[in-house]
């Protein structure tokens, strides 16, 4: 799976959380906090990309993860 | 840092006529040992006597329990071990009145925050069932601030003991963030509602945590024993239902069960966990 893949994998995982979110263009440096998603949600979001992937993110890389280019880091270093 | 006296009385003060409604006997708020038993008192025995043999507890050692509840360790040590010299500490002013109303021979108890404890002599051994949840709170363990106030803890365990001593620990664990919206909520509700102040620790901050002063002997994990106790506490609640509504009003009932619900939940996700622990002080 490439970035590109990545990303809307995360698109479509906010789309099943939440349909009413709008997140427009996203790259490797999109910052997380600028999509509007609250920590609640955040995490349902990675609970759906988890289901989707068959993988576990650790909670203490979760602490750390800025942007998009982190969150395709992790999942390849996961995968 | 962590729970303040006024938040501690939140949580423990609510009345000791409604928690002995759905605690065992003695009044353990802590994970019973649910091996070879499924009976809420029996399994508190158990756990009573698996931190008495990781704290290497004998009948003449003096002996301090650090967060000492409503004193159900205290009392099992002076009562069922023969210990001469049982000590105990509660920042819960209910918990103090209790412990005075028990009045077991050979145990001593203070109304005081463990930090500010100073006893006349030190401990050749120490306890403390849970109370390790009050130390961090949830924004300090936010701004990374954890290990460092549970190493100040375990200093000053450090300081109040004699070389040789044993500590036998229990603690909740945190394993992992809920992904679902209503486990989070609920145990964010838990955590600010039930707890305020207070946060459960992660396995590697009380590794962290103890050095350097204390060696980790043994560890055991105990989840499902915790799921267990949640599960008995809860179905005594249920059974006291009406009256507890009557004496304490609804939503203190409401809140208590939703709180049980939430951590029966939690254990069975492999949310919290349970660790029982036998530390050696580094002489």
């Amino acid at each position: 799976m490439n970035d590109q893949q990545i990303i809307a994998l995360f698109q479509e995982a906010v789309a099943e959380v939440d349909g009413n979110v709008k997140l427009g263009e996203m790259t490797a440096a999109t910052e997380l906090s600028s999509l509007g998603l609250d920590s609640v949600m955040t995490m349902e979001v990675i609970g759906v990309m988890e289901e989707k992937l068959n993988v576990r993110f650790p909670d203490e890389d979760l602490a750390t993860l800025k942007n998009m280019g982190d969150l395709t880091k992790l999942i390849h270093r996961l995968s | 840092m962590g729970s303040t006296k006024d938040e501690v009385q939140v949580s423990y003060d609510v009345s000791n006529e409604f928690f002995r409604l759905w605690l065992d006997e003695r009044m353990n708020y802590t994970c019973g040992v649910f091996e070879g038993t499924d009976n809420l008192e029996e399994a508190q025995v158990k756990k009573l006597n698996v931190i008495h043999d990781f704290a290497k507890i004998t009948p003449e050692k003096r002996v301090l329990d650090i967060g000492c509840g409503w004193g159900a360790n205290i009392e099992f040590l002076a009562m069922d071990k023969g210990v001469k010299d049982v000590n105990g500490v509660t920042l819960s002013s209910a918990q103090f009145e209790e412990i005075q109303r028990r009045n077991v021979p050979g145990v001593t108890a203070e109304c005081v925050n463990f930090f500010d404890y100073e006893p006349k002599e030190k401990f050749d051994a120490l306890t403390s069932i849970c109370m390790i949840e009050h130390v961090a709170s949830p924004e300090e363990a936010r701004n990374g601030r954890a290990v460092d106030l549970y190493r100040r803890y375990f200093k000053r365990a450090h300081e109040l003991t004699n070389p040789g001593a044993y500590f036998g620990l229990q603690t909740i664990l945190r394993n992992f963030v809920p992904r679902t919206k209503k486990d989070i909520q609920d145990i964010g509700w838990v955590t600010y509602k039930i707890f305020p102040g207070g946060i459960t620790p992660r396995m590697e901050d009380i590794v962290m945590g103890v050095n350097p002063y204390w060696e980790v002997v043994e560890v055991k994990t105990r989840r499902e024993d915790y799921g267990k106790t949640c599960w008995h506490w809860r179905d005594r609640l249920r059974k006291n239902e009406t009256l507890i509504r009557e004496k304490w009003g609804n939503e203190v009932f409401d809140d208590y069960d939703r709180y049980l619900s939430t951590c029966v939940t939690a254990f069975d996700k492999h949310y919290q966990s349970l660790a029982q622990w036998s530390l050696r002080r580094i002489d």
